[in-house]
């Protein structure tokens, strides 16, 4: 499965909440079951958000197993290390894990989104005015839909790897060790790179967890507390991808020079700007910094903490944005490797047009503005369709019945009742008591 | 049988919170019908500039979008003050050099310009006084 998300169906009421808050209508309800489309989810987690019955989960592995493998290398998301303590502290986190016996890796993470930044910028140097502006590809929910609604916009984006995956190769690298990776994710996408890996082959991670699961058994253990005098982040600056505008922040810090960047985080302002993008409006834009959570990765579905709280801890972290002659040397010397490099390509995800012959897909349309037009156009999703205009496209297809929506159950029911009603009017030419009597009466006149 | 499916479209000119529907509907029934991705970028554009006009300068008016056979036709009418002179309108602030010009949005002349390098075959009629018509014309395959 590919699926970043999973439906529990003992749990689903059916309510339709999720079919009808997708943005990309991945969702039906087919059946008397929810069913997802792997092809069309984008692991934005929309539908968690929504249901009030939690009938939907992000799929990961058993925590418990996870922290139990001492053979096991943890990494997590930015976003996981401000999930508990004081404003301007992130290292307790870093702490508890250590204290579970993971090893801390996160110099070799840091130094790679050092390294994500320093390619990014360049290859927004590289570009020529009009192939501007470049974007990221940090959010995977945002990568997919790019590749789903505007394959045109692909070339585009930035080819640097998530600087997670770098981070674990330059570690493989440099040690020669081969443990297997576990991730510490906040949203389906990010857990969904695991089976889905963006702009690679295979990915690092052999085992996905999230944030919320591990922040919750560290604080019924008593683990996420201590503050200890230690100043983890080294520099801070990766940890700042997690806010919006971080990445955008690095990505300058390491180009010496202030970049022309747009910053949207929310679905709706990150939909917006890529129409905008494709109708050719953000001319002197260099980069643009999408992420489908509000806030950024803080936002995400599968955190624990009020999006709100772990903003105000990184605000008041002491970031340092200039990176020394040493980190530079090195830097650079990474950036020779090539580690960085998207290594498979982008590639545009099959529309979902009615018919893949032209004429037979303006026949289908034809139907659907038909079949529309008798629809009543409330969007209720009782018929387990995210809204009237998709059920009309979806029986356009073929696929569902007309009768599944309960407006046009009715009218047919009214139908049929007036038809009986009609027939129960009317009488037969030759009832059973009347022709007994006419029987015996034309019988008397013959006699 | 080949024949050609036509939609059209009121653009209402008072309605500047609608700048934009009728080429997201555009853009809809286009990924429906299976165009190429590159196509109906070019044709959004197209519809999009071409609403833009009908709104700010036209007072609004009508669009429709004809498909096949053999290409995409975007047609929109207003009744408005027409342009005196076509030439200029094509021609002003138009640059695809300059960054600033498109840095300063809407109303920088972009429109027209922007229609025609979108367009295969593209048309402008216009009558100060009576109106504008323009035609664009997207190819479905070049030869
Ligand atoms: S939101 Fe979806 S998964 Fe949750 S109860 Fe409603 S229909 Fe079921
Ligand atoms: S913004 Fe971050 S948390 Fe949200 S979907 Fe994207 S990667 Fe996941």
């Amino acid at each position: 499965m590919s699926l970043g998300i999973a439906v529990r169906h003992s749990a689903c009421r059916r309510c339709t909440k999720c079919i009808r808050s997708c943005p990309t209508r991945a969702m039906r309800i087919f059946q008397g079951m929810v069913r997802v489309d792997d092809e069309l989810c984008m692991g934005c987690g929309e539908c968690i958000r929504v249901c009030p019955w939690k009938a939907i989960e992000v799929r990961q592995d058993s925590w418990d197993t996870i922290r139990k493998n001492q053979n096991l290398l943890l990494t997590a998301d930015p976003s996981f290390y401000v999930q508990t303590g004081s404003s301007g502290r992130t290292g307790a986190l870093q702490d508890s894990l250590t204290r579970l016996g993971f090893e801390d890796i996160s110099d070799y993470i840091s130094t790679a989104y050092d390294l994500a930044a320093l390619a990014i910028g360049r290859q927004i140097n590289e570009r020529k005015p009009e192939e501007l502006p470049l974007i990221s590809t940090y959010c995977p929910a945002v990568l997919r839909l790019i590749q789903l609604n505007h394959p045109e916009l692909i070339r585009h984006l930035v080819g640097v790897e998530s600087p997670l995956e770098i981070g674990i190769d330059y570690w493989r690298n440099t040690t020669g060790r081969g443990e297997s990776v576990a991730l510490i994710a906040p949203c389906p996408a990010m857990s969904q790179l695991q089976s889905l890996p963006a702009g690679r082959v295979k990915s690092n991670f052999d085992h996905v967890v999230i944030i919320r699961q591990v922040i919750r058994t560290l604080i019924s253990e008593g683990m996420a507390g201590n503050e200890l005098p230690r100043s983890f982040e080294r520099h801070g600056r990766w940890l700042m991808w997690a806010l919006h505008g971080g990445e955008t922040r690095h990505i300058a810090a390491t180009m010496g020079r202030p970049l022309t960047s747009i910053v949207a985080t929310g679905i709706r302002n990150v939909q917006d700007l890529l129409n905008e993008l494709e109708l050719g409006r953000l001319g002197c834009v260099e980069y643009l910094e999408c992420r489908m959570c509000d806030q950024g990765c803080l936002g995400g579905v599968a955190t624990s903490e009020s999006r709100f709280m772990s903003l105000v801890r990184l605000q008041n972290l002491n970031i340092n944005w200039t990176l020394n002659k040493e980190e530079r040397e090195r830097l650079l010397e990474l950036y020779a490797t090539d580690l960085w490099r998207f290594s498979a390509p982008i590639q545009a995800l099959e529309q979902k047009s009615l018919s893949g012959d032209i004429q037979e897909a303006m026949t289908r349309l034809r139907k659907m503005n038909e079949i529309y037009t008798t629809l009543p156009g409330i969007d209720c999703g009782s018929c387990g369709h995210p809204s009237c205009r998709a059920m009309a496209e979806d029986l356009a297809r073929g696929e569902g019945e007309i009768t599944n929506c309960i407006f046009k159950l009715k009218e047919r029911i009214t139908d049929l009742s007036t038809q009986i009603f009609e027939l129960c009017g009317k009488n037969p030419e030759t009832p059973t008591s009347l022709r007994e009597h006419e029987i015996d009466g034309r019988e008397g006149v013959q006699e | 049988m080949s024949s050609a499916y036509v939609e059209s479209y009121v653009v209402d000119g008072n309605e500047l919170v609608a700048i934009g529907e009728a080429s997201t509907k555009i853009k809809a029934v286009l990924k429906m019908l299976g165009i190429s991705s590159d196509l109906i970028r070019r044709a959004a554009i197209v519809a999009y500039e071409a609403e833009m006009n009908l709104v700010i300068h036209g007072g609004g008016g009508s669009m429709s979008l004809e498909v096949g056979p053999g290409s995409i036709k975007i047609l929109a009418v207003d009744t408005g003050p027409g342009i005196p002179d076509i030439n200029k309108a094509m021609t002003e602030g138009f640059s695809t050099a300059s960054d600033k010009i498109r840095e300063m949005g809407f109303g920088a002349g972009m429109g027209l310009p922007n229609i025609k390098r979108n367009s295969d075959n593209f048309e402008l009629t216009s009558e100060v006084g009576k109106g504008t018509t323009l035609k664009s014309e997207i190819l479905l395959q070049k030869t």
